[in-house]
């Protein structure tokens, strides 16, 4: 199965430490086995649908052998070895990954604006481009009554992240708004982590 | 920040991180418990301090204890102890 990893810089597994043997030359990677105890220590990668809960550095095209268990966000073999590096994923690329995540939040809370009869509110975010000036509305905005006010509070704590270079976690509070937009339908947040994870796949050029 | 009620909590995987390095967590566990560390970089930091600590804790051998601090410490478990009841 070909699968995606996102690493630390220099192909450091975030989480284990472990460092990955990289291709040369363009060829594959050598294959690493899992230690001990599969499935419960595996090799994990995840598929495009993950993409957007596992942000790192580095993303990597990984190959998996059989059997292959799809778990709910990630998916784990016996085996595995890196095939190549998605060139496209990056510190530009993170940011603007953070930046539509935000922008589409942005929609959600002014639809959410226009619902509860504040039409010039929304039409203010609407107007907003950039994450510079999407945060300072989305404060002003705080004045608004209670169910607004904690939209809004989202919001600017999503834009205000993706400026302080917190991608991961913009993006994570991005798709939170979809809950509380669509009247506390817990499904929407990972409706809209999909979406998020098509718009990386169809960036990077993953899709198919 | 309101987390997904499918995440975990900073409390929660604080409660859960010696199982996490023991390597004992169920998977389902597991994923919630890296899923968060993506977002959560003060949780991150934790990790970090509870791997350093393990490590360096772990070269200690029992002759390296001063014995004054090997009988504070002796002390203070057992006080300890009495303070909690002095369970089994």
């Amino acid at each position: 199965m070909i699968a995606y990893k996102f690493l630390g810089s220099g192909a450091i597994a975030p989480f284990t430490g472990f460092r990955w043997p990289v291709p040369a030359s363009g060829e594959a990677g050598p294959w690493v086995e899992a230690r001990s105890s599969f499935p419960q220590r595996g090799i994990h990668a995840c598929r495009e649908v993950d993409l957007a809960y596992w942000l790192d550095a580095e993303l990597w095209r990984a190959e998996l052998t059989d059997p292959v268990i799809e778990d709910r966000r990630q998916v784990v073999s016996s085996r595995g070895r890196l095939l190549s590096r998605v060139a496209g994923w990056g510190p530009e690329m993170s940011a603007r990954f953070a930046e539509q995540a935000a922008l589409m939040a942005r929609d959600r809370v002014a639809a959410a604006l226009d619902r509860a009869g504040l039409a010039p509110l929304a039409r203010v975010l609407e107007g907003c481009a950039d994450l510079l000036d999407l945060g300072a509305a989305a404060r002003t905005t705080l004045q608004s009554p209670a169910p607004v006010a904690s939209l809004a509070e989202y919001l600017a704590e999503a834009a205000e992240s993706a400026l302080a270079g917190d991608h991961a976690v913009s993006a994570y509070i991005s798709a939170r708004v979809a809950v509380p937009s669509a009247g506390g339908d817990e499904t929407e947040f990972a409706a809209e982590r999909e979406r998020q994870a098509r718009w990386l796949a169809e960036q990077l050029g993953l899709c198919g | 920040m309101i987390v997904n009620p499918d995440d975990l909590s900073c409390q929660e995987l604080v409660e859960l991180v010696t199982e996490y390095l023991e390597g004992s967590l169920p998977p389902r566990e597991r994923t919630r418990f890296e899923m968060h560390l993506c977002y959560c970089e003060p949780c991150r930091a934790y990790l970090r301090q509870m791997r350093e600590m393990t490590r360096l804790a772990g070269r200690l051998p029992e002759e390296a204890i001063p014995a004054t601090t090997k009988e504070a410490l002796l002390h203070a478990f057992r006080d300890w102890k009495r303070d909690t009841g002095g369970g089994t």
